[in-house]
Order: structure tokens, then C-alpha cells, then sequence
């Protein structure tokens, strides 16, 4: 008990005299400190700085290959649907003088909206001189005059141009409600076998409606054969032409394989894939109403007749044959400007036939797509930068400080150039495996005081013992190693659609074997022995990029050693991670038999 | 005042950083040099006892009550982590000292006449695991149990440094005790 109040007050001595002893600091304790804060912040600053730079060159380098791949669809002006619906609706009701083309007009230009940027101009143009050719032609006088001698055709006249009106009312809506619209009423345009669009032809245009005209059943006869023929044939040129645009670049949006894709096929956007859903809306839309239109036929056929007459849509369509001739003369690809004269029912009628020409040639680009080889070869070389993770542990020095841990220095930049090969295990994930030839280096300067004292001195020998002083020289030493690896990686990777554009995410695992090593000292004695194994793990985005044509895939990536890089007899231990970009040049090999 | 100079520190201001460094550099140096085995790890502990101390101050925003205590406490985890750091150096370089039991003798009157330099070289002269556990239990009023938990080391090896601190250190007062007897006995 005496004992132990003996030693509480022997404690609480040293506890009264140093619990708030105050000695004196170092002279230079504060610059010192100044400094290691400066080094401190500075260091954070160029990371900081660093990684900002490395995230705006990724940036900008995306932005630079997103937008070379867009630089020609950008070009192409955009489509304002309604806007170009009631535009030329306008434009229309003015110089065609009611004509119910309107509609079909419009339809054609929506149409047109799906198109691939040069049909997209090319229709464009030729929508501008079909404009242009009807109002050169809306003054003709000779089917006004055969209108107003017929009291017959007078009275269709006058039921047709209520037709008009209704249509040209529903025309300036959206195509959507023009559809609702034409259950009721509907409009058609046409042209003769030669494929004029004069305004010769707007009276002629097919109109009906549930405006009772009974009286004009009986002198209604259907159209010329002919004529519905040759539209046919136009119709079907020109639905052709769309509908295997439409296809191409449906298949390019549908198309999961950068391969089967062409250079364009990174153009294609969000705004695209709007436009590619709101053609499917119209085209549903499109084949109701062409089924309820079927039974409305007759209503259409009587106006027309009673309006022009049998005998005057032949004379018509001598006349359009003349000035088919006098087009051809000038230069018109009179095929391209029927186009948008296209009978809508007709039109529609062709689409669900090409349609069908469509799945035929789906089946066909199917199988030649399973004739296709699932394998693909890829040739990357990438740098890569090695962040360190260090543990001393030599027992024959003490190192006392890293000086320069990951601060950068090029001494830390590796490469490394791989050859791997990929089969497609489905349309969005494939396994990979490849052999790469690895460089990876690393510096680092750090202070040691060797343990094995460079001189000692023996003090205070007592019979009970003595005590040692020792004294050590502390140093510096800077490293720089390089070392070569030869290795095996697996891995998968897996599509996903990331910032609009499909990538890959990949995870590759990495077995590396050591082949050749260097390093420079400043010190001798120190050791840098290398593990012979060492195992990774490789995780990163796979980016198409598109350079001058020239399809490349350019990969950021994350590496995490499993191992150190030394072993146990070197200086210290090391793991850390890298970082690294990769650009390889994908490859299509073979094809299935 | 110190309040002040807390939030400039989180805000990272130089001259907060000084004065907080000028406020408190006497004692955490004092606390160093009980840590170190000598005045150049005492120097090395105390800059990165100020880096931490700066740090820690940015990473939280509670309130510090003491700052006195935090600081001290910051401190000694410092001196810790540099023992634990520097683990192999300092066990190799540890002296086993061949001692017996200490005689009885009123070491709280001799104490009381040695200078605080005497008073810290009795301390700075312990082994490290012995000086460690001796400063944490005596003079900052850790219990065993947290001295274990803090040096990784059980509770018992913890109450065996500390009784082969005393012993060593009564030793060398009897030592010092023994000197400076002869050496009067000696002018006598």
C-alpha cells in the first residue's frame, strides 16, 4: 500500500513538473514549417491544375471527335416540322391557289425530314422548282375556261373548293391532326404518267369529302389507268428511294457494331432518333388512314371527273407530256419532282409494299450479318502513369521521408503495346484476351539513415550496464527504375450508351512477367529486386472516335496492381495504381462459313 | 481570439497558421522532446505535429472546446504514429539495461532538486516503449486500456513498460544520487 502511494506520488511529480512544461522551439521551426505548408499547397495545386487539364484535353478531345463525326449533319438545316407545315402550306395556298398538293406536299416534306443530309438537299432543291413550275403554270386559263362552260363542273367546282378550304384549314395543323382530319376529309395529289407538276394538274387532283354529291356519283369514273400506273412507278421510285434511306439509316441507329456502321454512323442523335420515332408515329397514322380511306375512293374519283371531265384529263395529259419535254430540256429530273406530287393513298399504298421489300431486305442484311465473324482483333498503345504506394521495409536503412511521393515527374510515365482478340458473345458484350508488352517506371527520391551506425560511443558503464550513442549520417537517394513486362490478359466488355454515344465498359484481368529491369541509383548498395509475377486489374471506357475516317477506339483506363512490384529484399515495397490511355486500332477478321 | 485563429486555419490563412504556431509552439516542443529519443526526432516529430495540427483543423468543423487539449492530444498521436512509424529503428536501436530492484529512498524529495533538463533526460533515456507508456499513463492520464488500444499492445505488457519505467528511472536517480554523493564526499 505504501509502496503503491509511493509511486503514485513519484508519477504525479513528473505529471506537476511536465504537464505544461514549455521549452523552446526550434529558431527556424517556423520557415521550415512555411516551406513543408507551401510544398504542401503547391503540390495540391498542380494536381488540381493537373487534373484539370487531363479532364479538359479528355473533354475537348471528345467534343473534337463527337463533332468531326457531326460537322455534315450539322450542316444540314434543321426541320421545324410544323413550321415547314405551315410554311408551305402558305406558300402553297398562294401560289398553287387551293390545291389540295398541299397535303401530299407536306407529307413529301416530312418525308424529306428522315433523309440522309444529301437526298435531304437534293429534295429540298427539287421542292423548291416544284414550287416554282406550279406557279408558272397556276395561271393557265384552259381548265378554268372548261370549268366555267360546264354548269356540272361548276357545281364540283364548287363542292371541290370547299374540300379546299377544309384542307387547307387541316393542312396548317400539324401532320398529326391533318391525319385525324383526313378521315373526314382528304386530299390527293397527283400527276400524269410524265410526272408534271403543274398547276394544270391542282384541279385535277383527287378530291373527296362526305359532302353529299350524289349527283356526281354517276358521272364519276375512275382514273385513268394509266396514269395511276405511271404514278405507281413514280410512287414507287420515289418510296423506294425514302424508304431505303429511312432503312439505312435505321439500321445505322439500330446497329450495335461499330463495324457494320459507317463513318457517319456516330452522326446520329438524339434528335435523329425523335425524328426516326416520329416518322414510325406517321407511318401507323398513315396506314389507318390509308385503310379508311379505301372506302372513300369513289367520292374522290366522282370530283375529280366531274370537275375536269374524261376527256380533259387526257388532253391534260398530253399537255403535261409536252411540258415533260420542255423539262427534260431544261435540265429537271422529273422523276425526283413527282415525288411530291405523290397520290398519298398511293403513296402509302407503296409503303406498306416496300415495307415488305424492306423485311426482305432486313432478312438479307440479317444474313449477311450472321455471315459476319464474331471475332475482331484490336492493335492499342497506350501511356500510362504510375501513382506510387510505398512501404519501407528494408531492414538495413530507415528511410526517413518519401521527398517526392507522387509528386509528377516524367519518371513515372510508362507504356505499353497490346494485341488482343475479341469474340461477340452477344450484340453488347464480348470477351476479350491479348498479350501486351508492358513498360512501367517509376522515380522516387526519399532520405535514409542507415541503421548499421556509422560510429558509436559507449557512456555511463556502470556495473549495472552502460548506454550506447550512436551516430548516423542521414542521405538521399533519387531512383529511377524501369522495368519490362511481357504478359497474358483476359477480360469482357460491355456496351452501354454513355453521353449519347455507345462505348464499352471493359474489365480486363492481367498476369505480367517480369523480362528485363534497370535501375539507376545515386547510392549504391541499395536493392530493387523485382517480383517476377505480377497480377492487375484493368478497368476503363472504350471510345469509338472517328479520325479521318478512320475508325479508332481511344480507352482511359484504371490499373490496380494485386502485387508489389518488389519483393521483400528491396528497399521498400511498392503497389500503387495507374492511370493510362489507350489508342488501338480495331480490326474485322474473318468470316463465318 | 483563439476562435479566430481556429476558423483562419480551416480557411487555410498563412498568418492565422503563424500565430497559431507562435501560441503553441513552447509546448508542443515540450511535449516533443518527452517523445523523442533525441532533439532531432523531437524537431521532426514537432513540424509534423503543426502539419497535422493544420490539417486536422481543415477536415473538421466541430467545435473545439480546448484547444489547449487539442492541441496537446494532436500532439502526442503524433509522437505515437512516429513511434509507430519508425517501429524497427527504434526497437533496434533500444538499450536493454541490466538494472535490480531500486532501494528505497525519498525520490519524491530527490525529484524535487533535479532541473526539468535532468527531469527529461531521465525520460528521454527510457526505452521507447517504456517512455511511450510512462508518458501516456503519468503525465497525459491515459488509462492502461486505451495505452494498449493506442499502441497496439495488451493491457498487461502496457502496466509492465510502465513498472520497468519507474524502475529504470529510480535507478538512474540512484545512480545520479550515487555520483553526487562521491563527488562531494570526494571535495570533502
Amino acid at each position: 500500500m505504501s509502496r503503491s502511494l509511493e509511486e503514485d506520488k513519484f508519477g504525479n511529480h513528473f505529471r506537476d513538473r511536465f504537464e505544461s512544461w514549455e521549452d523552446v522551439p526550434p529558431a527556424d521551426g517556423w520557415e521550415k514549417l512555411n516551406q513543408r505548408l507551401d510544398a504542401k499547397d503547391n503540390f495540391n495545386k498542380r494536381w488540381y491544375a493537373l487534373s484539370a487539364l487531363l479532364l479538359l484535353l479528355l473533354t475537348g478531345a471528345g467534343y473534337y471527335f463527337i463533332d468531326a463525326s457531326f460537322t455534315d449533319l450539322e450542316k444540314k438545316p434543321k426541320i421545324d416540322f410544323t413550321d415547314e407545315v405551315a410554311g408551305n402550306n402558305q406558300q402553297s395556298n398562294e401560289e398553287v391557289n387551293n390545291s389540295e398538293s398541299q397535303f401530299s406536299h407536306n407529307r413529301t416534306i416530312d418525308s424529306a425530314a428522315y433523309l440522309t443530309d444529301s437526298n435531304y438537299r437534293e429534295i429540298n432543291s427539287q421542292k423548291s422548282q416544284f414550287v416554282d413550275t406550279q406557279s408558272q403554270k397556276s395561271n393557265e386559263a384552259s381548265v378554268n375556261d372548261r370549268i366555267a362552260n360546264s354548269p356540272e363542273k361548276a357545281q364540283a367546282l364548287s363542292s371541290y373548293n370547299q374540300v379546299s378550304k377544309s384542307l387547307s384549314f387541316s393542312s396548317k395543323t400539324n401532320v398529326s391532326d391533318e391525319l385525324t382530319e383526313s378521315k373526314k376529309v382528304r386530299g390527293n395529289s397527283s400527276d400524269d404518267s410524265t410526272g408534271n407538276t403543274s398547276s394544270e394538274v391542282v384541279p385535277k387532283k383527287e378530291q373527296f369529302t362526305d359532302v353529299d354529291e350524289e349527283g356526281m356519283v354517276q358521272q364519276a369514273t375512275s382514273i385513268n389507268e394509266r396514269d395511276i400506273t405511271d404514278r405507281k412507278d413514280n410512287d414507287k421510285i420515289i418510296m423506294t428511294k425514302l424508304e431505303n434511306d429511312d432503312n439505312r439509316v435505321n439500321r445505322i441507329y439500330d446497329s450495335n457494331d461499330y463495324f457494320k456502321s459507317d463513318v457517319n454512323d456516330t452522326s446520329y442523335t438524339e434528335e435523329d432518333t425523335i425524328k426516326f420515332k416520329h416518322k414510325e408515329v406517321i407511318n401507323r397514322q398513315s396506314s389507318d388512314l390509308y385503310n379508311d380511306s379505301t372506302s372513300e375512293t369513289i367520292l374522290l374519283n366522282k370530283t375529280n371527273s366531274a370537275i375536269l371531265g374524261i376527256n380533259d384529263t387526257s388532253h391534260l395529259r398530253t399537255a403535261n407530256s409536252e411540258e415533260s419535254k420542255s423539262n427534260e430540256q431544261q435540265g429537271y429530273r422529273l422523276e425526283d419532282k413527282k415525288s411530291f406530287l405523290t397520290n398519298d393513298s398511293l403513296a402509302l399504298e407503296k409503303s406498306i409494299t416496300n415495307e415488305e421489300q424492306t423485311k426482305e431486305e432486313y432478312q438479307v442484311e440479317d444474313k449477311k450479318e450472321e455471315n459476319e465473324s464474331n471475332w475482331s482483333l484490336l492493335l492499342a498503345a497506350d501511356v500510362n502513369y504510375n501513382f506510387k504506394r510505398i512501404m519501407p521495409q528494408n531492414d538495413l536503412l530507415y528511410i526517413s521521408s518519401l521527398d517526392n511521393l507522387n509528386e509528377f515527374s516524367m519518371g513515372n510515365v510508362g507504356y505499353e503495346f497490346s494485341f488482343s482478340a475479341r469474340y461477340k458473345l452477344s450484340n453488347r458484350t464480348s470477351i476479350s484476351g491479348g498479350v501486351s508488352w508492358l513498360n512501367l517506371r517509376d522515380n522516387i527520391v526519399y532520405s535514409y539513415t542507415p541503421l548499421i551506425a556509422d560510429s558509436a560511443e559507449v557512456i555511463n558503464v556502470t556495473p549495472e550496464g552502460f548506454e550506447v550513442n550512436t551516430f548516423m549520417n542521414a542521405s538521399q537517394n533519387e531512383v529511377q527504375n524501369s522495368t519490362q513486362y511481357v504478359g497474358i490478359n483476359i477480360g469482357f466488355l460491355h456496351r452501354l450508351k454513355l453521353f449519347s454515344v455507345d462505348r464499352s465498359l471493359f474489365a480486363d484481368f492481367r498476369l505480367m512477367k517480369l523480362i528485363s529491369s534497370q535501375t539507376n541509383l545515386n547510392q549504391s548498395g541499395h536493392v530493387f529486386d523485382r517480383n517476377i509475377i505480377m497480377g492487375s486489374v484493368q478497368m476503363g471506357v472504350e471510345n469509338p472516335v472517328n479520325i479521318h475516317g478512320f475508325l479508332m477506339v481511344v480507352s482511359p483506363y484504371l490499373e490496380l496492381p494485386f502485387t508489389s512490384m518488389y519483393n521483400d529484399r528491396a528497399v521498400y515495397l511498392m503497389k500503387g495504381s495507374r492511370i493510362g490511355i489507350s489508342l488501338g486500332i480495331p480490326l474485322k477478321i474473318g468470316h463465318k462459313k | 481570439m483563439k476562435q479566430e485563429l481556429i476558423k483562419g486555419c480551416r480557411k487555410n490563412n498563412r498568418k492565422s497558421q503563424e500565430s497559431l504556431y507562435h501560441l503553441y509552439a513552447p509546448k508542443v516542443i515540450g511535449v516533443c522532446r518527452r517523445y523523442a529519443i533525441a532533439r532531432e526526432d523531437a524537431d521532426d516529430i514537432f513540424q509534423e505535429a503543426f502539419i497535422n495540427i493544420y490539417s486536422s483543423l481543415k477536415k473538421t468543423n466541430d467545435e473545439i472546446q480546448s484547444l489547449d487539449a487539442w492541441v496537446r492530444r494532436v500532439t502526442v498521436n503524433t509522437a505515437i504514429n512516429y513511434y509507430h512509424k519508425h517501429k524497427k529503428y527504434t526497437d533496434n536501436l533500444s538499450i536493454e539495461y541490466v538494472y535490480e530492484e531500486s532501494h528505497n529512498q525519498d525520490y519524491e524529495n530527490i525529484l524535487s532538486k533535479l532541473s526539468m533538463q535532468e527531469l527529461l533526460k531521465l525520460i528521454s533515456d527510457l526505452p521507447i516503449g517504456c517512455k511511450l507508456v510512462f508518458n501516456l499513463y503519468t503525465i497525459e492520464g491515459y488509462s492502461h486500456k486505451e495505452i494498449a488500444e493506442k499502441l497496439n499492445v495488451s493491457e498487461g505488457t502496457s502496466k509492465s513498460q510502465l513498472s520497468r519505467a519507474k524502475n529504470l528511472m529510480k535507478l538512474r536517480i540512484n545512480h545520479f544520487n550515487k555520483v553526487s554523493y562521491e563527488s562531494i564526499a570526494r571535495r570533502g
